[in-house]
This record gives structure tokens, C-alpha cells and sequence, in this order.
């Protein structure tokens, strides 16, 4: 008589194979997917909070400052420079300011830096942000036309504008993922020096 | 002798019969985690967009105060007030109380066209103090007076409540972000 | 074979379940990748939200900054609430703490919390002293002060001048005090009589300071004595323009009769006052008056009641107190009376000084202001665009500043510094000297990971309304009533009736009752 477990071995065992075969391709599908969603996003994100932080910490330098002295220029024109002080406080009856400071795009290196007593032999530096292109995003700074319609011309990567005592910051900032796919962020914030 | 190979048999049989009950009890719940995981990161991915606009209507709402700041104070009430007829510069020359904000969307239902408003304590071009608005603290005191009266504080008033708000659709549902501050006339000390 | 020989292997029932232990192992992989998921888009989002929050809560810190501002406008410190009992504001909460330096600068640090955000500004402002008439006897042009007249100061918030005399001189003075201020020179005019003793009231006298303008001098004539400095300021000094209260009215009054008319506030407004001889114009306060002109004839009186509140008075066109006038003051306070001259139709021979008239109109060569009472000026005059000669009939207390001010000789004059601080022509409102970020406060509502609603229930506080908050609970105030008549209220602030008041003339805070 034939063996009755022989047959019905290698068929569990085949189907049981491909099942399990076809489930674990499926759910490593989903969490390849899934994780590379997720990659992408983080990424997006990770992008949006330099953005958001870089220009936090520029809005609040500004923020400090005494806007009767920033020399700014008036949109349709900007700058990718702006030199400030700061308030630190009163002391006799005077204001105490800080020493000066400087908030500029590097271009070439595509870096927002900070600096103290810029110039001088005493500059202290921090890069605040890495990635930034020579134009903000949309702007091909070729013509002088205001390629994407925010009210500038050729403005660079990182934009200052004065308007009396509002400063309108633009920044963009540009990177590749691991798929070579570009992202980019662009953001606007405007501040009312408050000295 | 005959009933020990049909004992193994019936065992076998019943073996096999719990290998495919446990597989597809397994591929059930497999699948069924499967489908929960990809709803868990489907909805993480939708949340992203959201979560941006929530950060974009926040700097919209700051941009707002923060123009109203640029302003003199003796203007700002009538720049923003709801009423174009007080407008410094000429009827409906202000920005007035309603603001849009490029890339969101209208709640069903919305009432003046515009995902954002700026409410100021105002009764047409007129500034109340008596006015019954609890999200701005009113009644209250805004000419520096003491008192809380029914005239109009228009022109010498020296504070001003503010609240700028947003209201819009988003993908995951209506969306709200209120900002509230006042503003003084606190001017700089001329050296 | 015996069909009992199959090799021993393990039992396929002892197999049983293993599938099922390996989706579920599967399960719990899924179930902790999920989970994870979530917990770091939990993450992202609540770090989000707390930027967000975190601007909401700079925002709210702002608006503590303006509570405290209109507080310091009505004389209160400045302290807005208590870290362990905050104010209310929109949908935060907030605090100010405020600190006043030796110069009276004061520092406001106002905590503002959303959610989970947290913002702590530091504003240093400084109560706005009326900058004209801490200049005292102000002049835009040279100030020439005639031989024989004496100049000193007091300050009427501490009592009437008589109680501030210095005794060791042989006439009334006080010895001190006097500010004379320029932005040209200022001329003393000699005596031709011998050098007089330094007690004796005969040579002009100035008992305080003499400012000159920058690069000017003052000119020191014979027998005038300056006890205070000279020294020049640094810079000239700005008149400002006066807020002309609204007046469109075309009423005149000509009175000539035994019985004083009274005109009295709030808002008063004539196109022209004239008080024949014998007859006497009373203002009573509060009030503001505008006219386009107002003359006293020979004979004619002028009595200034402030009892009530204080008296302005506006004149657009022409003042004109004719000699044999008189002046008199109810209170002999200068803060309860000030007057404003705002016409500019007067002008030179030689450069043309100031221009200002309608076209087509002739110039008027006489200066608007024409003061040739007797009696006492007890106020404020501030003409900046005109001529004032300040006659020596007149008992001058308080303050002046005009374009070109001469005083005659044998003038009498008292600045009173009261009217440094008071609120004249409404010039009250504190000014921004600082603004700044400072580090939160180590308070442990700000350390606390809640909400500050959150945080105040669980201690059982319920945070104050943003408008009550100042700490300054107890209050003076002179008010008009809803009959317009003048009322006086003091005590607790919340057992006040504002729904009675039509108008606030003075108003005092304290954070005790004694303190009023």
C-alpha cells in the first residue's frame, strides 16, 4: 500500500512554501513601501525643520533689533546681507547694544551664516544653514524679472527686504535624497523690529 | 493489529487537517496586520501635509500681526476694522478684517470668502469698550481712563485687543489656528 | 514489513500551533513597528505644535507688555498678576514683573504661556514726563530777563509756595529751583544801580539754572546773579505742535454785566470772549475751552476754578489781558490750569521768523499773546509760535514757552516742577527705551510640561481677567456722573460703579488704601 503521508507532505510543504512565500513578499512589499514613505516623508520634514529653524533664528535676531538702523533695501529689490545689533538691555540710562552682527548668505557655499563683530579680528561664526542655491526657488536670476511672482527681483537664496520696520525674509533651501530626487522649501516670514 | 494503523492514521489525518487550519487562521491574521500597518503609514504620510499647513498658517497669521505691527497705532483700528469708510487713506483703500492665503481651502459653509479674519473690538467704525466680545477680554478699559463706557474710542484709545484667526479645509478635515495679542502705543523715546 | 517499523520522528501533533506561534511572533513585529509609527509621528506633531504654541506664547507675552503699559499710563507699577496666579489672555496665560530703577525707568518682564509654549520678553520704558515744561522758562529765540527780576522754583505736589520759602533771605523765595532755557541766549540785563548784596531783592536774581542753547551763552548783566549753572545745552530743544481740541463753533461772548459768567466742561468752545470792565469770566474745571480769541478789558478778571479738575484753554487767534486786568487762580495750583496758544500769524521786521497764514492775508505785525495783567498766573502758557513778554504785575507761577519770551523788569516768577510730571495736554504715555528676549523665568508653572490651563487646575487657581489684573487694587478717581455732575470715589476698585462715569479727570492707584 502507499505510503499516505508521503504525497500529502511534499504538497503541504509546497503549498505551505508558497504561502508563506507570498506573504512575506507581500508584507515586505508593504513595509519596503511603507518604509520608503516614510523615508521620503522624514525627509520632506527633516527639510521643512531646517527651513523652520533657520528662519526662527533669524527672526528672532531681527526681532531684537532697531529697524531705524538696518540699511535694507525696498522690494522690488533685497539683499542677502543684513547687518544688525541687538539690545541687550539699559545700564545707566543708555541702551546697551551688542556688539554687530551679521546674518549672510554665502553664495557658492550655499550657507546662511552668523556672525559677530563680522570683519573684525574678534569674528565669531556659526553656519545656520547648509543647501541654500544662489536663487530663491523659482527665480533664475538671468533677467531682471520677478521669474516667480513674489514681488523681488533676482533675489538670492536668503532675501531681505525692508518695508519702514518690517523685514520680509525669504529662504530656500535644496536638497537631494538618497534617490537623487530634488527637494526644495521655500519659506517667507516677516518681523517688526520692536527697538 | 488493525486498529493501531487507523489510530495513526486518524492522527495524521488529524494533523494534517491542523496544519492548513493553523496556516489559514495565520494568513488571516497576517493579513489582517498587514492591512492595519499600511492603514497606520498611509495615515502618518497623509498627516505630513497637514502638519505643514498647520506650520504655513501660523506664519500667515504672524505675517498678518506682524504687518498690523508696521502700521502707526492710531491706524491700525481703522486699517483692519471691517468698516471701509473710516479708512485713512480713503474708502476702501485698507486691508480690512478679511485675508486670503494662497493654497487653502474654504470650510463648506464659510461665510465671507476668506480663510482668515482679524477681530477687533469694532461695532462698524466704531470702537466699543462696553463691547461683549470674551475672546478680545471685552468690556474693558482700552483709552486708559478707567472706565468702561458706550463712546467711541476710535481716536483715543491706547491699547487694542487682537485676535487673527484662519479657518480652512484640510484633507484631514476643517482646521482652526487663533493667534491672540494686543497691541499699545507704546512708541520709541526720542533721544 | 510490519507497518509499525516507520521511523519515530517527532509527532506532527506536537507540531501543532507552530504557525501560529510564528504570526503571532509576526503580529508582535508588526504590532511594535506600528506602534513605533506612531509614537514618532506623535513626536513630530507635538514638537510642531509646540513651535506653534511657542510663537502663540510670544505673542501673548506682548500683550502683557501692552496691559502693563496702559497700567503705568494711569500710575500704577507696572506688575501685571503673579507667576502662581496669572492673567488670562486669549487662549494663554501671562504675568509682568516690573521694577523701577533710580531714574524712574522701568522694566517690565512680561512671561507669556500657550500650550506648550513658553515666551519671556524684557521692555524697559520710561513714564512720559511732559518734555516743555521740564524746560521751566522756555524760550525758542533769545530769553531776556529784565533788571530786578527775581526767579526760583518750588513744587506745588508738595505744598503752596509760601511753605517752601527759605527764610534766610530777606523777601520771598525759595532760593533754589529756577529753570530758565533757551536755544539761543539767555540774556540777564544788568542793574544801574551799585552791586547789590546777594540777599537783597534788588538785581536779578536766578535761583537755580540758566541753559543757554548749543554754542550760546548766558549773558551775565550787571547785579544779576545766577546761582546755579550756565553751561550751554547740547541741543536745541523741538516745540512740539499742540493737539487742537475739535471746535466749529461761532457763539461770541461779550459781557459786561456785575455777575461772573462761568463757563464750565467738559468741552467748551467760542469763537470769541471778551469781559468788559467790572464784569469777571470764571473757568471752571474740568474743562477744556477753545476760543478763537479772548480779551480782558480794563478792569476785567479772570478767576481760574480747578477745584473740580483742571482747566485748559485753547486760543487760536488772540490773547489779550489788557493792562488794569487781573488774573486769580481758586487752588494756586499750576497743574490745574494750562493754556495753549496755537496762533502763528506773527512776524518781525528783518527774517522773516514764521510764517503760517492763510493766502491772501495780510501779515499781523502785533503778537497774539498780550499779557498785561496783574494779579497771579498760576499754570502752564505754551505759545510756540509766538512773542510773550511776561509783565512784572503779574505773580507768574508755573511754567512758559514761547517763540520769543522777554520778561519785564521786576518780573516775579516761580517754576513749579510738579509740572514736569503732570499730565498736561495729555503728553502721559510711557515711551519704549528697550526691547529684548530674556530666558525664561525658573517658575514651575513654566517648567511644568502642561498647559497652563491644565497646570492653574490642578492647583486649584483660576487665572484673572487680563483688564483686572494689575495688582494696584485700590483706586481714587474724579469723575463726571451720567448728570454731569463731578464726583469723588475711593476706595476698592471692583466695588466702583464705572457705569456711572461719563468722563475720568484724575484717577490714583495704590495697592493699599493708605496709599491713596
Amino acid at each position: 500500500m502507499r505510503n499516505p503521508r508521503a504525497g500529502f507532505g511534499a504538497i503541504e510543504l509546497v503549498i505551505a512554501m508558497a504561502v508563506s512565500a507570498m506573504i512575506i513578499v507581500n508584507v515586505t512589499m508593504v513595509l519596503r513601501t511603507g518604509a520608503k514613505a516614510q523615508q521620503s516623508g522624514a525627509f520632506a520634514m527633516n527639510l521643512e525643520n531646517q527651513v523652520e529653524q533657520t528662519m526662527e533664528r533669524i527672526s528672532l535676531a531681527i526681532l531684537s533689533s532697531d529697524g531705524d538702523s538696518l540699511a535694507l533695501p525696498t522690494a522690488p529689490f533685497s539683499s542677502d546681507t543684513i547687518d544688525y545689533q541687538v539690545s541687550l538691555g539699559v545700564q545707566g540710562g543708555n541702551v546697551v547694544w551688542s556688539d554687530p552682527e551679521r546674518i549672510a548668505l554665502v553664495p557658492g557655499a550655499g550657507q546662511v551664516r552668523w556672525s559677530r563683530s563680522p570683519g573684525t579680528p574678534d569674528e565669531q561664526t556659526v553656519v545656520w544653514s547648509n543647501w541654500l542655491p544662489d536663487f530663491l526657488e523659482g527665480e533664475n536670476g538671468l533677467n531682471t524679472m520677478d521669474d516667480n511672482a513674489n514681488g523681488l527681483v533676482n533675489e538670492s537664496g536668503l532675501a531681505f527686504d525692508l518695508d519702514r520696520d518690517l523685514v520680509t525674509i525669504r529662504l530656500s533651501i535644496t536638497r537631494q535624497d538618497e534617490d537623487g530626487n530634488t527637494h526644495t522649501r521655500t519659506k517667507m516670514v516677516q518681523v517688526t523690529c520692536r527697538n | 493489529m488493525h486498529f493501531r494503523s487507523q489510530h495513526r492514521d486518524r492522527a495524521r489525518r488529524g494533523a494534517r487537517g491542523l496544519t492548513l487550519v493553523e496556516l489559514s487562521v495565520a494568513i488571516a491574521v497576517l493579513t489582517v496586520c498587514v492591512y492595519m500597518l499600511s492603514q497606520t503609514v498611509l495615515a502618518t504620510i497623509a498627516q505630513a501635509p497637514a502638519k505643514r499647513e498647520r506650520a504655513e498658517a501660523m506664519e500667515a497669521v504672524r505675517s498678518v500681526i506682524e504687518r498690523m505691527r508696521n502700521e502707526d497705532f492710531a491706524d491700525v483700528f481703522a486699517l483692519y476694522n471691517a468698516d471701509p469708510s473710516d479708512d485713512p487713506g480713503g474708502p476702501a483703500t485698507a486691508p480690512g478684517n478679511l485675508f486670503a492665503v494662497p493654497g487653502f481651502d474654504l470650510q463648506p459653509g464659510d461665510p465671507d470668502g476668506f480663510v482668515g479674519e482679524i477681530v477687533l473690538p469694532a461695532d462698524g467704525p466704531v470702537l466699543r469698550e462696553d463691547a461683549d466680545v470674551p475672546e478680545l477680554g471685552l468690556p474693558r478699559d482700552l483709552s486708559g481712563d478707567g472706565a468702561v463706557d458706550e463712546f467711541d474710542h476710535a481716536l483715543d484709545h491706547i491699547v487694542l485687543p487682537v485676535l487673527v484667526r484662519m479657518e480652512w479645509q484640510s484633507r484631514l478635515g476643517p482646521r482652526r489656528i487663533e493667534v491672540h495679542t494686543m497691541f499699545s502705543d507704546l512708541e520709541e523715546a526720542v533721544p | 514489513m510490519s507497518p509499525y517499523s516507520v521511523p519515530t520522528r517527532i509527532p506532527r501533533a506536537a507540531r501543532r500551533g507552530t504557525a501560529l506561534v510564528a504570526s503571532l511572533i509576526v503580529v508582535m513585529v508588526v504590532a511594535t513597528l506600528g506602534a513605533t509609527l506612531i509614537q514618532v509621528s506623535n513626536a513630530i506633531t507635538r514638537r510642531q505644535m509646540t513651535v506653534i504654541d511657542t510663537k502663540r506664547a510670544f505673542y501673548v507675552s506682548e500683550a502683557g507688555i501692552s496691559e502693563a503699559f496702559l497700567a503705568i499710563h494711569q500710575g500704577k507699577s507696572g506688575n501685571i498678576a503673579a507667576p502662581d496666579e496669572p492673567a488670562v489672555f486669549g487662549d494663554g496665560v501671562y504675568w509682568v514683573e516690573a521694577e523701577t530703577d533710580p531714574t524712574g525707568r522701568i522694566t517690565l518682564r512680561s512671561t507669556g504661556l500657550v500650550g506648550r509654549g513658553r515666551f519671556s520678553l524684557s521692555v524697559v520704558v520710561e513714564r512720559q514726563i511732559n518734555p516743555v515744561a521740564t524746560l521751566g522758562i522756555f524760550s525758542d529765540e533769545d530769553l531776556v530777563v529784565g533788571e530786578d527780576t527775581i526767579v526760583d522754583g518750588y513744587d506745588s505736589s508738595l505744598g503752596a509756595f509760601e511753605s517752601q520759602l527759605d527764610t534766610s533771605y530777606s523777601f520771598d523765595t525759595t532760593g533754589a529751583g529756577a529753570v530758565l532755557t533757551s536755544n539761543q541766549d539767555v540774556i540777564l540785563e544788568g542793574s544801574l544801580l551799585p552791586l547789590p548784596l546777594v540777599g537783597s531783592p534788588t538785581g536779578t536774581r536766578i535761583f537755580g539754572d540758566s541753559s543757554p542753547g548749543p554754542r550760546c551763552v548766558t549773558s551775565i548783566g550787571s547785579g544779576a546773579v545766577v546761582t546755579g549753572a550756565t553751561a550751554p545745552r547740547r541741543e536745541r530743544y523741538q516745540a512740539g505742535e499742540v493737539e487742537l481740541p475739535p471746535n466749529s463753533t461761532t457763539d461770541t461772548i461779550d459781557h459786561g454785566g456785575r455777575s461772573p459768567v462761568v463757563l464750565t466742561g467738559p468741552d467748551v468752545g467760542y469763537a470769541s470772549i471778551t469781559i468788559q470792565s467790572g464784569s469777571t469770566l470764571v473757568l471752571q474745571g474740568p474743562a477744556t475751552v477753545v476760543v478763537q480769541s479772548i480779551e480782558l478789558a480794563d478792569g476785567a478778571q479772570l478767576e481760574i476754578d480747578g477745584s473740580n479738575g483742571p482747566v485748559r484753554l485753547f486760543v487760536t487767534e488772540s490773547l489779550n489781558f489788557a493792562s488794569g486786568s487781573n488774573v486769580s487762580s481758586v487752588t494756586r495750583d499750576p497743574r490745574d490750569f494750562s493754556t495753549f496758544v496755537t496762533s502763528a500769524n506773527w512776524f518781525r521786521d528783518g527774517p522773516q521768523m514764521f510764517e503760517l497764514m492763510p493766502p491772501g492775508s495780510e501779515p499781523d505785525p502785533v503778537s497774539p499773546v498780550h499779557i498785561q495783567a496783574d494779579g497771579e498766573y498760576c499754570g502752564y502758557l505754551y505759545a510756540p509760535y509766538s512773542r510773550v513778554v511776561l509783565p512784572s504785575s503779574l505773580r507768574f507761577f508755573g511754567a512758559v514757552a514761547a517763540l520769543e519770551l522777554d520778561v519785564e523788569p521786576g518780573a516775579r516768577i516761580s517754576f513749579d516742577a510738579a509740572l514736569a510730571s503732570a499730565d498736561i495736554n495729555q503728553l502721559g504715555l510711557p515711551q519704549l527705551i528697550s526691547w529684548r528676549i530674556v530666558d525664561l523665568p525658573p517658575q514651575p508653572i513654566v517648567k511644568s510640561g502642561l498647559g497652563p490651563n491644565t497646570y492653574l487646575q490642578q492647583q486649584g487657581v483660576t487665572p484673572v481677567p487680563s483688564s483686572d489684573a494689575a495688582i494696584e487694587g485700590f483706586v481714587k478717581v474724579v469723575y463726571r456722573d451720567l448728570s454731569g455732575q463731578v464726583q469723588e470715589y475711593t476706595g476698592d476698585k471692583g466695588s466702583m460703579d464705572w457705569s456711572q462715569v461719563t468722563q475720568v479727570v484724575t484717577q490714583k492707584w495704590s495697592t493699599t488704601l493708605g496709599g491713596l
